[in-house]
């Protein structure tokens, strides 16, 4: 517990946060590159989703960086560019209850980001079912980047939440605005989280 | 305070385990699927599994022929899969795997520089089927590479290898194939060190230790060193035993301990207690044994040439069959002397080392 808030983490061992009054977790950092590739391992390809030829396809628009080098370019540590049919089997493969966050979830997480960046802290007890990157992004502060991070997908709306780096795109967005962006040009900028109900 | 005298086996295989990663594409399949069966023949008793890149399913090879017989069919199923080496790197990080990997590949694995800080990079050899050089980062060698090349190339010769631990004192120790470990002193600890660098061994061990057992240590040329630990046992060793000192030796042996002069059994005259070889010729503890520390009580002796070491008032003390002297203190062992002739080592205990 940290204060108000708890912790649990999915299968690939990255968190999810709830306050005591949410009737949802929701993802600590938008789904990793580091994350989606273990399920691209349990899952296998199926078609031409989640090959090798694809997997590369999708790193041309934002490179993969090593989980360690966390200290610049951090877009390129979370995976963007999936259409909403190949998150799906994403948000099956994490377990029941998992689905993409509605604005107002979204939203509560923006709210409580301070607070929560203020109490999580992992010095004492870096739980032991956590994946490598996890500590270390927490201990660097790089959670949850909901005010400046990528722009991410919702659930029941077309439109994405967010306000991405400015080194990734130029932008004074407000991040707690839904944008209707142009999927072609953005997509790169495009990422989801989670949320377990 | 130490915890006291423990009884270890250490059973220790030096040859290197090998692990064999294929890049799932149809392209390298058709290079790699000949070259890895000739690898096999040569490696086989080695190869701890083969995988695929983005699989962590092992394929275990007991013999050549069934990666020539069932190879095709691990491929299908794994046809296609995204080129990820992380999730068995870890994988076989949990299970401590010190040997040396082999990845099959026409293109770097895409998570490969989450392994760049990594002691595994250095023991990675890539196989590179088609294309550019990696680049100086990696180590790689071309398909077209003889299997004997590629043998060279994972060589990982053993560097050092030792037995420490807090507080560790060897007591007896047997090994086989026959060999003579080596007993070393540094910096307030003893190290063991055993006469071999390939092959394997098993070693008995009787030692004295503070809480946690020691470990032996296999440094190779690449990758970190490897801690292995022994197994508990009873002990291997019978109990020392103590001999009766001559009735003619014993006035020689307690004016020894008196400090004081005696009748030579030799020459009939008086000699001091310090004297081992008779004015007429003669060495005068004759039936004693020499060249070796000797540990007298009340008209017992304790030869201890077989010993690296023998504990002594209650463990915080040894003294090692060279005669040297060594007191537990401060969470070392200090070096306090060599020991003097019928010096008192422990309540009613004394020594006595004689150079002939």
């Amino acid at each position: 517990m940290y204060g108000d808030y708890s912790l649990e983490f999915d299968r690939t061992g990255f968190p999810l946060v709830r306050r005591n009054d949410w009737n949802y977790s929701i993802s600590l950092f938008p789904v990793s590159k580091y994350q989606f590739e273990r399920f691209i391992v349990e899952h296998g390809p199926k078609g031409e989703l989640y090959t090798d030829k694809w997997y590369r396809e999708n790193l041309r628009i934002n490179p993969r960086r090593p989980w360690f080098r966390c200290e610049e370019r951090q877009w390129e540590l979370f995976i963007t560019g999936l259409g909403y049919d190949e998150i799906v089997p994403f948000l099956r493969y994490l377990g029941s209850g998992f689905r993409l966050p509605k604005e107002k979830e979204w939203l509560s997480l923006l709210e409580a980001s301070g607070e929560i960046r203020k109490i999580i802290k992992f010095e004492r007890d870096c739980p032991e079912n956590c994946a490598p990157p996890v500590s270390l992004w927490v201990k660097k502060g790089l959670f949850s980047l909901v005010e400046e991070g990528i722009l991410e997908m919702l659930s029941e709306s077309d439109g994405c939440i967010g306000k991405p780096y400015l080194g990734l795109l130029p932008n004074t967005w407000k991040p707690g605005k839904i944008k209707n962006v142009n999927w072609d040009i953005c997509r790169h900028v495009i990422g989801f989280r989670v949320v377990r109900v | 305070m130490l915890s006291g005298i423990m009884n270890l086996c250490f059973d220790v295989a030096l040859s290197v385990p090998v692990v064999i990663m294929i890049e799932p594409s149809e392209d390298v399949w058709g290079k790699a699927y000949g070259k890895i069966y000739e690898l096999l023949e040569i490696l086989f008793a080695r190869i701890k599994g083969i995988f695929f890149l983005g699989s962590g399913t092992p394929y275990s090879v007991p013999i050549p022929r069934e990666f020539m017989d069932s190879g095709p069919m691990w491929f299908d199923k794994n046809r296609d899969r995204v080129s990820l080496i992380g999730p068995i790197l870890e994988e076989l990080e949990r299970e401590r795997f010190r040997g040396m990997i082999v990845v099959f590949c026409s293109a770097l694995p895409v998570d490969v520089e989450d392994w760049h800080e990594s002691n595994l990079l250095e023991r990675i050899l890539f196989v590179r089927t088609a294309g550019e050089s990696f680049g100086d980062r990696y180590h790689e060698i071309g398909i077209d590479a003889p299997p004997t090349s590629i043998m060279n190339a994972i060589d990982n010769p053993v560097k050092r290898i030792f037995i420490k631990g807090k507080g560790f004192v060897p007591l007896l120790c047997e090994i086989t194939p026959k060999g003579k470990m080596d007993l070393i002193y540094k910096d307030g600890e003893f190290q063991l060190v055993p006469p071999f660098r390939e092959g394997g061994f098993r070693c008995h061990l009787k030692c004295l230790c503070e809480e946690s057992a020691p470990l032996l240590y296999v440094k190779r040329e690449k990758g970190l060193c490897e801690p292995i630990e022994g197994k508990d046992e009873h002990s291997w060793f019978d109990e020392p035993k103590w001999e009766e000192i001559p009735q003619h030796l014993r006035p020689v042996i307690e004016a020894g301990i008196l400090k004081s002069e005696f009748i030579c059994p030799q020459c009939k005259r008086s000699h001091r207690y310090d004297t081992f070889i008779c004015p007429e010729g003669d060495f005068i503890l004759r039936g004693m044994p020499t060249n070796t520390c000797i540990l007298f009580r009340k008209w017992g002796y304790l030869m201890l040439s077989g010993f690296y070491a023998y504990p002594l008032k209650e463990g915080r003390r040894v003294i090692t069959s060279e005669g040297k002297i060594y007191d537990w203190k401060g969470g070392v062992w200090g070096f306090v002397d060599e020991i003097r002739p019928y010096g008192e080592v422990d309540n009613d205990v004394w020594g006595l080392f004689i150079r002939i």
